[in-house]
């Protein structure tokens, strides 16, 4: 019975609901992610839930509310849960108390489940919050009541799921960046892998048409897509909760093991190997380099120096390797999208340019949030700022030395709409529904790649100088990378609540001011072939926006950094 | 006419939101001094080391390094600082040499005069074996001296030593002393923090104390003790102790008390009365033959708790 009970006890569970309990940004951050679902399910639904309608002329479009419903709810798990959990285990292991707690009487399994709930608690208060907006969803019918407990499962599923990863994750992983980033990388090969099979719509051996759908189930937007087949339901959960299980039991087995273990740049090491290997055969070949090493000390600027020689991802003979890893699976990709044995044609290619985006722009923002705070959490910033460098040299050379990165991180994605310009032109495809012709003669492919190119470069641009701007004011990690992140979702998404506020009194043309205002509306509708239809100016205005975003944040980041480094 | 001070510091105030950490603090150090910074916790001398190392503005008052406003000129009072916090972290994926010449570069030293600087530093504190090891790799101790090799890579005039001996070993510690001695015979001034009482009289030329962010007493040791009106505690063992030389000994003018223990007296002077050597002499005199002299170092921690009561800002 004691044992029982010491069992139970959940002092850390305890502790962590009363550290949050203190913080006001717990209120304000529930309140403001609350507003934010009420304000998108509203804008996104406004035309059902005009009051001006017949009810009988949105009696069963409930079931578009709820799809779109649910929709933003995986969008919004995806993006935040691996943030507030990746760091829950690392944090500790960045103050050196992770020994404390190891030493305690509690156990790797209790640590891990106390951390793990406290971790879920709000994201699960989003599910709650969502309830109500499936209650009026519910109202207008569509769907039944049991396809509505279905897929509120399924997203607790998705939340408990993406959460024991990201917590794998900060088991294993020495630092919050390492986790965050290996939490995506992981979730990424975990859902593309399984799904290839089912992109391709061809058969592989013993993965024959019957078996293709069951390669997925451990995927919930997978089941959520394919509610249809009752027969993946069943399956479907056991496999999610079971993938669940898995990562919790990895994340008890790696706690103690990897506790005090030091960082190991794998991907560092991984071309140090390969350098000693290429170099120990470039004897052979008389030692031809094309690359200069970096200097053994530093010349003018000692900290683009050092972070060039230091970061694995700012060496630029490494940067040009991982380019190589990321360009070539890419192209693969595409050119494999690109032939007619692939069923989803240019969708695949579009939707690939928007996961290569997507990685870009979480690499990019992860690693600028991380420029300053792990200066401030490696206790090196205070050394530094009593140097004859200004702030604003220090600035400076921090956002030189990330330039390589956006260059690397966006010519993956220039390649897919390459690519995709290139196929589009060639042959009559059609998409989305066979609803658009998406054929681009030569007159309509060069603005196609100069606008979606040139978007992609600017916009990784801005994305480095919002988290530059962003870990500046930060002092943790956590806080740096969410903030990042959230200010683009934010700024991707405020356009279309403004709109949907104001429409009645905009016209047509007007509005396509407003909606570009978004960063994210000019890539969408050049991918969809609607770009002629929008007037030039609105397209001047994108990137002038865009342009003036970049020239803002990068102001404001030079303005205080005076006072803000010196926090 | 005295020369100026290096450091001055003018009603220093220094807030942070409602919590004032340093009121009204003013004091001057002397160019070539060791000044030991002593208080308790939370008495502000890490904020004031902060703003005369740049890192923190005044709320009010003033503060120069060499004539040189910290406040309104920072670049030009940087390059006559050399500050070391009390916890650093240091770039472990450099070695010791590669370490050294970032901070060269960063400090604008001339690329032609780096290796000859990084390589004196290096020697200066001990670590030229260590130029090629990283950083990670290296001790406690060892991260320390480095630390201050790099805060004398520009040479600068004042050294700002934030506890620099905490968490050292014994031998380090008094490597660390060693060092600083020698710093101060090459000319440079310091400010140390430190809550090793002992350790800081033995080599600090004047101390001020801080409680509550207020000094409550600032000059040499031997001030200070006057001030106070402490006593000095003297070990001697004698070959041929009786009580009537103890007797004698007590009647001594400046003598405050004599304890007799098995194997020694422990004598307390009154320093500005009778200094240690002519006690020596006058027990000599009284026919004693003495096998041991010593006197306690300065009581400082005596001074400490007298002088502080404990509260913080």
């Amino acid at each position: 019975m004691r044992a029982f009970r010491r069992a139970f006890t959940l002092p850390l569970l305890t502790k962590e609901l009363a550290e949050r309990a203190t913080r006001p940004r717990t209120y304000w951050m529930r309140v403001a992610s609350a507003l934010l679902l009420f304000l998108c399910f509203w804008a996104d639904n406004r035309y059902y839930l005009s009051a001006d309608l017949q009810p009988s002329a949105v009696l069963g479009s409930g079931q578009q509310m709820f799809q779109s419903l649910i929709g933003m709810l995986y969008i919004g798990i995806y993006t935040f849960v691996p943030a507030m959990l990746c760091g829950v285990v690392t944090q500790e292991k960045e103050r050196d108390s992770l020994s404390l707690l190891l030493l305690t009487e509690l156990r790797p399994w209790q640590i891990v489940l106390q951390k793990y709930i406290a971790g879920l608690v709000p994201a699960l208060s989003l599910l709650l919050v969502a309830l109500p907006l499936g209650g009026v969803a519910y109202t207008y019918g569509g769907f039944s009541a049991d396809r509505l407990v279905f897929d509120l499962f399924l997203l607790f599923l998705a939340t408990l799921q993406i959460g024991a990863l990201a917590l794998w994750a900060s088991c294993r992983f020495r630092t919050t960046v390492a986790a965050f980033l290996g939490t995506y990388s992981i979730a990424f090969l975990f859902t593309l892998i399984p799904l290839l099979p089912e992109l391709s719509n061809t058969d592989y051996g013993w993965i024959t048409r019957e078996v293709r759908p069951y390669l997925a189930i451990h995927i919930p937007p997978y089941i959520f897509g394919n509610a249809t087949n009752p027969a993946l339901h069943l399956p479907g959960i056991i496999a999610i909760a079971g993938t669940t299980l898995l990562f919790l039991g990895l994340a008890i087995f790696d706690l103690p093991r990897r506790a005090f273990r030091p960082a190991r740049p794998i991907l560092r090491l991984t071309f140090a190997w390969i350098d000693r290997r290429m170099q120990a055969l470039n004897r052979w070949f008389g030692s031809v380099s094309f690359f200069n090493r970096s200097a053994a000390s530093p010349d003018e600027y000692p900290i683009i120096w050092r972070e060039r020689r230091s970061r694995g991802l700012a060496r630029p003979e490494y940067l040009v390797r991982l380019l190589v890893l990321i360009e070539i699976p890419t192209l693969i990709i595409a050119s494999m999208s690109a032939t007619p044995g692939w069923a989803r044609q240019t969708e695949g290619l579009s939707l690939l340019a928007a996961a290569v985006g997507v990685i870009a722009i979480l690499v990019v923002a992860v690693a600028s949030a991380n420029v300053f705070v792990s200066e401030r959490v490696n206790q090196t910033m205070e050394v530094l700022l009593t140097t004859a460098l200004s702030p604003q040299e220090i600035v400076r050379q921090k956002a030189y030395a990330l330039r390589r990165l956006v260059l690397i991180m966006a010519i993956p994605v220039a390649s897919v709409f390459l690519i995709e310009g290139l196929v589009e032109n060639t042959a009559p495809w059609t998409g989305y529904g066979e609803t658009l012709n998406l054929q681009r003669p030569i007159d309509r492919l060069i603005p196609y790649w100069l606008i979606s190119i040139g978007s992609a470069f600017l916009g990784l641009s801005v994305v480095a100088w919002i988290g530059l701007w962003i870990g500046l004011r930060s002092r943790t990690r956590i806080r740096a990378i969410c903030g990042t992140l959230a200010t683009i979702i934010g700024w991707c998404a405020a356009p279309a609540i403004i709109g949907a506020f104001i429409e009645q009194w905009l016209s047509r043309q007007e509005e396509a001011f407003l909606y570009v205002l978004s960063p994210l509306m000019v890539p969408i509708v050049n991918e969809i072939g609607q770009l002629h239809e929008m007037p030039l100016l609105a397209l001047i205005q994108y990137f002038v926006v865009l342009g003036g975003a970049l020239a803002l944040f990068r102001r404001a980041t030079f303005r205080r950094s005076d006072y803000w480094l010196r926090r | 006419m005295s020369a100026a001070p290096l450091v001055s510091v003018e009603n220093l105030h220094i807030s942070y939101g409602k919590t004032h950490a340093v009121r009204d603090l003013s004091f001057a150090i002397p160019r070539g001094e060791i000044f030991g910074f002593i208080g308790p916790n939370g008495a502000g001398k890490t904020s004031t080391i902060k703003v005369l190392a740049t890192l923190l503005r005044p709320t009010q008052g003033r503060a120069t390094v060499a004539g040189i406003d910290v406040a309104r000129d920072p670049q030009m009072a940087r390059k006559r600082i050399g500050y070391m916090p009390d916890f650093f972290g240091v770039y472990d994926d450099l070695t010791a040499e590669e370490y050294l010449h970032f901070f060269a570069a960063a400090y604008a030293i001339e690329p032609a005069q780096r290796p000859q600087i990084v390589k004196d530093v290096l020697a200066l504190t001990d670590l030229a074996e260590k130029a090629e090891a990283p950083v990670d790799g290296l001790s406690r101790g060892m991260k320390q001296r480095l630390g201050l090799a790099r805060v004398l890579l520009h040479d600068p005039d004042l050294l700002l030593l934030d506890e620099p001996a905490s968490g050292l070993d014994p031998r380090a510690r008094i490597e660390m002393r060693e060092l600083l001695k020698e710093l101060q015979s090459l000319g440079k001034t310091i400010i140390v923090s430190s809550h090793i009482l002992h350790e800081l009289s033995q080599f600090c030329t004047s101390i001020g104390i801080i409680e509550a962010g207020q000094m409550i007493a600032h000059g040499s040791l031997n001030e200070i003790y006057r001030a106070l009106d402490l006593r000095r505690t003297i070990h001697i063992q004698l070959a041929n102790p009786s009580p009537e030389l103890a007797a004698k000994i007590r009647s001594l003018r400046g003598v405050a008390q004599v304890e007799e223990h098995a194997d020694r007296y422990e004598v307390r002077i009154h320093q500005d009365q009778l200094a240690p050597e002519d006690l020596l002499t006058a027990v000599h005199e009284l026919g004693a033959r003495i096998r041991m002299f010593q006197p306690d170092a300065m009581d400082m921690e005596t001074a400490f708790m007298k002088l502080t009561e404990g509260r913080t800002a």
